[in-house]
C-alpha cells in the first residue's frame, strides 16, 4: 500500500468519526442481541456441529446465533442463511443509509460530487464493509459477499475507482452474492471499476491491453491451471476490444464497435466469427462460465473458503460436479458443500484471516462501541495492521485465504495487541500505530468495550469466571490442561473456588477475556 | 533448554533489561557468510525500461511513445556500460555501479512461463522447478542448507506483517513489520500471568504453536536490543515509503547484531500495464533512493551483506495500447554488495527482433536460480545446492560474486 492512498484514506476515515447516531444505533443492535439471547438458558453441552456451522458462515459466532439456530434447528437456519432475503437485516441498513448516504448513490450521482472534497464514498464503502460483516443478521451472505468482492478483487484506490465501486458493489456484487456464477460473470466484464481496475477500457483493436482477458481467465474462471495458453490470453483480448467505460450511459458501460476488433477469433480451440460485436466478448463469458476448468477451480475456492485449507479431491470434484448440474447457482452449491461429510468432519481447522478475527472479537464479546466513533479508527487500523481491508488488495488476486499466508508473528502479536487493548482498555499503542501523530489516539482502545460484568454474570470464583467466558467466547470446551492454565491466570494467586470481591471479579474477568481471545482456540474456526 | 522452555522459566522479564546487547550475537553473520537480503519487486517490474538496452534499435521501435531516450538526450538513460543504462530516476544507484558494489543481470528470470503473477512469485521464491512439489522457501531451504536454526530467532525475518512463500519453512521465521510496533502491549502487572497462560494454550506443535512462542522470545530480546536507539549512520537518508521504512528497519535489525542471516523485504506496485511513463518514474526514485540509503547506511557492513532484488517476470517489448506494457518473460536481476563484482551488466543478449523474442517477450538468458546459486555459493558457502533448487542443472558461476 503506498503511504499517500493510504493517508488519504485514514484522512477521510477521520471525518465519519463524529457520524452522530452511528455507534449509538450500533449498541442498540447489540443490546437487542443480548437481552435476546439472556431472556433464555442456553442448553449446557450446545452441540459441536451446531457451532461449527455457525462459526464457517458468519464473522464471529454470538449467543445470539446459537439461541436462534437452536430453537429452529441446525438446518432450518442454514436454510435462512441460504436465503437472505428472509432474514431482516433493516437496523443495520437504516443506520448505514442514514450515515452514509453515498451508498444509495447512482453512478451520476457519485460523478456529480467529485469535486467535493468532503465527498468520500469509497471511505463510507469501507467503514460499511466492515460493519456489515460484524452487525448484519444475514451473515453467511456477508460471507458470500466478501468472497465474491475478493474473487473479483478491484483495488479501491485505483485512479476513478474510489467513485466507481460503490454502485458495483450494491448492484452486481452483492444482489449475485448467492446467485448465478454466469451473471456475476457477465456483471463483472461490464462493471466500470473492473474495465478500469484490469485496463480494458483501453483495450483496443489498435492498441490491445490483455489485462483483463488475462486476469479472466487465471483468477475469474478457469485457474492458471485451467487449459488456457498465451495464443488464448491474446485472442481473449481481441475479443474484448471496444469494451469500455462510457460516461454517457446509466451504467457507465459503453461498447465501441471501432475500437472493437471484428476479425475472427479462435478461443480455447472455439471459433469466434468475424464480422461481431459485443457477441465476442459475450461468448467468451458464456464459454468460460461453462467450462469444466471454471467449475473445478470454484470448487477449489469453495472447499477452501469453508472447508480447510488443502480439501480433498473427492469433496472438490463433488462440488465441482454440483456447480456444473446447477449452472452454477451458489446457493444450491453451497447446500450442498455445507451439508457434506467433508464440511463436517473439518472442525476447528481454519485460520480466521484477519477480517474474521477482528469481527468475531467484538462479535463474540458483545462488545459496546464509544460514540465519538473511536471504535471506527480501531477496526480499521486493526484491519490495516493485520492487512485485509476490504477493497485494499492492491494485486488483482485478492487476499489469499490460508493460514501460510496470515500466520506469522507479527500477525499473532498484532491480533494479541488488539485483543489485549478491548480487553484491558486503554491500553496505549506503540508509537507507529499512532498514525495521526495525535497524542489522544494513543488511548484510543477503549472505543470498543467488552462489557465484562456482563459477560461473566453471576459468576466471581475464578474457575466460575473462566468456565462462564470460555462458554460465552469459545462456546465450546477446552482441554483440561488449558482450562486449568486460564484459570490459574485468572485466580492470580487466589484460591480457584472462592468468590471475588465484584470489583476484582470484573478485573479477572478482563484477564480472562482477554487470555481467551488471545488464545490458540479463538484464532481457528 | 530450548527456547519455550527458557520461556516457561518466568524469567523473561526481568533477564531482557539487564542482557548487554551483544548476548544476542549469534552465529551467522560473524564473516563466515554473508547476510542475504532479498528484495521482491511484486507486479512485473519493466526491466527494459529500467536498464535500457539503448543501443538497440528494436527496443525503439518497440516502444514508440514510452522508450527512454538515449544517453545524453533530454531524459534520456544514465549510462553504464556503453550499451546499457538506467532509467533516469534510478540516478543513486549509478554510483553504487561506478565503485563496484552493484552489479545488473539482464535478460535473466523464471522459466516458467505462466505469466501470471501469483504462479511466478510463488514458483520463483519456492524455487521450484514446477509441478507443484515443493511449498517452502528457497531462502528457507538454504539456512535448512547451512546448518538449520540457530539459538537466535532473528535469524530469519521479513520487514512485512506476513511472510512471504521464500520465507516459509522448518527454520523458524519472524515477520516485523515494524520494530516499534513489535512489542506485546499488556498491563504490567499482567503480563507474567498472560505470557504463562498463552505458553500453556499454545501446546499442540503445531505452526501456531511455534510462532507464538517465538512471539515471546522475539518481542523481550528485540527490546533488549534497542534497535530504535541505534542512529542512521553516514548521513544516509531513507525516503518516507514503506519500503525506504522496511530498509531502515533492517538496516537496524543488522545493526543490533541479532543473528540475523536472511530477510527479505517487499516493494510492490509494477504492474504497469498503463501509464507506465508517469508511475514508473516515481517507484524508480523510491526504489533507488531506499537501496542507496541503506547501502550508504550500512556502510563498512555492506563488505558482507548481499542484496539481491528480483521480480516475477519481465513485461512484453511491444508497449500496449494504454501507454504500458503488459505480461513479460524476461526482465532484470540487480545484486548489490561488497562481494559483488559491480560496474558490470551482465548478459547474453538475445536480442529485441521478433524473432528473438519468447511470445513477444523478451527471452531468458540467464536462470534467476543461476543468480542465486552463485551467490549462496560463493557468498554464504553453501557446498551442495541441490536441496535448496532441486532439479536445477543450470550454470552456478556467471561472474557476478566474488568468494567470500
Amino acid at each position: 500500500m503506498n503511504t499517500p492512498t493510504m493517508n488519504k484514506a485514514r484522512q477521510d476515515l477521520g471525518k465519519r468519526l463524529g457520524q452522530s447516531g452511528l455507534g449509538e444505533g450500533l449498541n442498540s443492535i447489540i443490546a437487542g442481541q443480548s437481552s435476546a439471547s439472556a431472556s433464555t438458558q442456553l442448553p449446557s453441552q450446545t452441540v459441536d456441529s451446531l457451532i461449527h456451522l455457525l462459526g464457517r458462515t458468519s464473522f464471529g459466532v454470538t449467543q445470539d446465533m446459537i439461541m436462534q439456530a437452536d430453537v429452529i434447528g441446525e438446518s432450518a437456519w442454514l436454510d435462512q442463511q441460504l436465503n437472505p432475503e428472509s432474514i431482516d437485516d433493516s437496523d443495520i441498513e437504516e443506520l448505514l443509509a442514514t450515515a452514509f448516504p453515498s451508498l444509495q448513490m447512482s453512478y451520476a450521482e457519485i460523478l456529480g460530487q467529485t469535486e467535493d472534497p468532503e465527498f468520500n464514498p469509497a471511505i463510507d464503502l469501507v467503514i460499511s464493509a466492515i460493519l456489515r460483516q460484524i452487525f448484519s443478521p444475514k451473515q453467511l451472505f456477508e460471507v458470500m459477499t466478501e468472497f465474491w468482492t475478493n474473487h473479483f478483487n478491484v483495488f479501491l484506490f485505483d485512479g476513478p475507482v474510489e467513485y466507481l465501486k460503490t454502485v458495483d458493489d450494491r448492484e452486481n456484487i452483492r444482489p449475485l452474492a448467492l446467485g448465478r456464477f454466469s451473471e456475476l460473470l457477465h456483471r463483472n466484464a461490464r462493471s466500470p471499476a473492473m474495465l478500469y481496475y484490469l485496463d480494458n477500457y483501453s483495450n483496443t483493436v489498435q492498441g490491445p491491453n490483455e489485462n483483463y482477458a488475462r486476469e479472466l481467465m487465471e483468477l475469474h474462471t478457469l485457474g492458471v491451471n485451467g487449459g488456457y495458453n498465451e495464443q488464448d490470453v491474446a485472442e481473449v483480448a481481441r475479443c474484448f476490444t471496444g469494451w469500455s467505460i462510457d460516461t454517457r450511459t446509466e451504467d457507465l458501460f459503453g461498447f465501441f464497435d471501432i475500437t472493437h476488433d471484428t476479425d475472427s477469433k479462435v478461443v480455447l480451440g472455439q471459433g469466434i466469427p468475424a464480422g461481431q460485436g459485443i457477441e465476442d466478448g459475450e461468448q467468451v463469458l458464456d464459454l468460460l462460465a461453462e467450462h469444466p476448468s471454471t467449475a473445478s477451480f470454484l470448487a477449489s475456492k469453495l472447499c477452501r473458503r469453508f472447508i480447510s485449507d488443502t480439501p480433498d479431491q473427492g469433496i472438490i470434484d463433488m462440488i465441482a460436479g454440483r456447480f456444473s448440474e446447477t449452472d452454477g447457482d451458489t446457493r444450491l452449491v453451497l447446500e450442498t458443500l455445507l451439508t457434506s461429510d467433508a464440511f463436517r468432519s473439518a472442525q476447528g481447522v481454519k485460520f480466521k484471516r484477519p477480517s474474521e478475527y477482528v469481527a468475531s472479537v467484538v462479535r463474540s464479546t458483545s462488545a459496546a462501541l464509544d460514540n465519538e466513533g473511536r471504535y471506527l479508527r480501531l477496526l480499521f487500523d486493526q484491519l490495516q495492521i493485520l492487512g485485509q481491508l476490504p477493497f485494499f488488495s492492491n494485486p488483482p488476486t485478492g487476499y489469499p485465504d490460508q493460514e501460510t499466508s496470515w500466520l506469522s508473528s507479527g500477525a499473532l502479536l498484532s491480533r494479541w495487541n488488539y485483543a489485549l487493548g478491548i480487553s484491558y482498555g486503554e491500553l496505549p499503542l506503540p508509537s507507529s500505530r499512532n498514525f495521526d501523530n495525535n497524542q489522544n489516539q494513543l488511548l484510543y482502545s477503549d472505543g470498543i468495550n467488552v462489557p465484562v460484568l456482563d459477560l461473566i454474570g453471576e459468576a466471581r470464583t475464578p474457575a466460575a469466571i473462566t468456565d462462564r467466558l470460555i462458554d460465552r467466547i469459545l462456546h465450546r470446551p477446552i482441554s483440561f490442561d488449558d482450562r486449568k492454565a486460564l484459570i490459574t491466570h485468572v485466580a492470580d494467586g487466589a484460591p480457584n473456588s472462592v468468590p471475588l470481591e465484584l470489583e476484582q471479579a470484573v478485573k479477572r474477568g478482563r484477564a480472562a477475556v482477554a487470555a481467551i481471545l488471545s488464545s490458540r482456540y479463538f484464532q481457528f474456526r | 533448554m530450548d527456547r519455550r522452555d527458557f520461556l516457561k522459566t518466568g524469567a523473561l522479564v526481568a533477564v531482557p533489561a539487564l542482557m548487554p546487547r551483544l548476548v544476542f550475537s549469534q552465529s551467522g553473520n560473524t564473516g563466515s557468510s554473508d547476510i542475504l537480503i532479498h528484495i521482491f519487486m511484486r507486479g512485473g517490474a519493466d526491466g527494459l525500461n529500467m536498464v535500457v538496452p539503448y543501443f538497440d534499435n528494436d527496443y525503439y521501435l518497440n516502444r514508440p511513445t514510452l522508450a527512454i531516450p538515449q544517453p545524453g538526450s533530454s531524459g534520456g538513460a544514465l549510462d553504464l556500460d556503453g550499451s546499457f543504462g538506467l532509467h533516469p530516476q534510478l540516478a543513486s544507484l549509478q554510483p553504487l555501479f561506478a565503485s563496484g558494489d552493484l552489479a545488473i543481470v539482464h535478460a535473466s528470470g523464471s522459466p516458467d512461463g505462466s505469466r501470471s503473477h501469483f504462479e511466478s512469485q510463488d514458483l520463483m521464491e519456492a524455487g521450484s522447478p514446477g509441478g507443484g512439489l515443493i511449498f517452502d522457501g528457497w531462502i528457507n531451504r538454504y539456512l535448512e542448507a547451512a546448518g538449520g536454526q540457530t539459538s537466535s530467532p532473528f535469524q530469519a525475518v521479513s520487514l512485512s506483517q506476513s511472510l512471504p512463500v521464500s520465507l516459509r519453512g522448518e527454520v523458524p521465521a519472524l515477520a516485523i513489520s515494524s520494530i516499534d510496533a513489535y512489542d506485546l502491549i499488556v498491563p504490567d502487572e499482567e503480563q507474567n500471568g498472560l505470557r504463562q497462560a498463552v505458553l500453556d494454550v499454545y501446546d499442540q506443535g503445531d505452526q501456531v504453536d511455534t510462532t507464538a512462542t517465538d512471539v515471546l522470545a522475539s518481542v523481550d530480546q528485540l527490546k533488549a536490543a534497542d534497535p530504535l536507539s541505534i542512529p542512521v549512520e553516514n548521513g544516509a537518508i531513507y525516503p518516507g515509503s514503506s519500503f525506504g521504512r522496511a530498509l531502515e528497519n533492517l538496516a537496524r535489525l543488522i545493526k543490533a547484531d541479532l543473528g540475523l542471516e536472511a530477510a527479505s523485504v517487499d516493494i510492490g506496485g509494477w504492474d504497469h500495464h498503463d501509464n507506465l511513463g508517469t508511475e514508473l518514474p516515481p517507484l524508480c526514485t523510491n526504489f533507488a533512493d531506499s537501496l542507496a540509503a541503506f547501502h550508504t547506511d550500512l556502510g563498512q557492513r555492506m563488505e558482507h551483506i548481499s542484496v539481491i532484488a528480483m521480480t516475477e517476470f519481465g513485461r512484453r517489448v511491444r508497449e500496449n495500447g494504454s501507454l504500458g506494457t503488459d505480461h513479460g518473460y524476461g526482465s532484470v536481476m540487480y545484486a548489490i554488495g561488497g562481494g559483488v563484482r559491480g560496474n558490470q551488466v551482465i548478459t547474453q543478449w538475445p536480442g529485441l527482433g521478433t524473432q528473438n523474442l519468447n511470445n513477444g517477450d523478451l527471452e531468458i538468458t540467464t536462470d534467476y536460480r543461476s543468480v542465486l546459486s552463485e551467490m549462496l555459493a560463493k557468498r554464504m558457502r553453501v557446498s551442495d545446492l541441490s536441496t535448496v533448487f532441486p532439479e536445477f542443472s543450470g550454470t552456478q558461476d556467471i561472474g557476478l560474486f566474488d568468494p567470500i
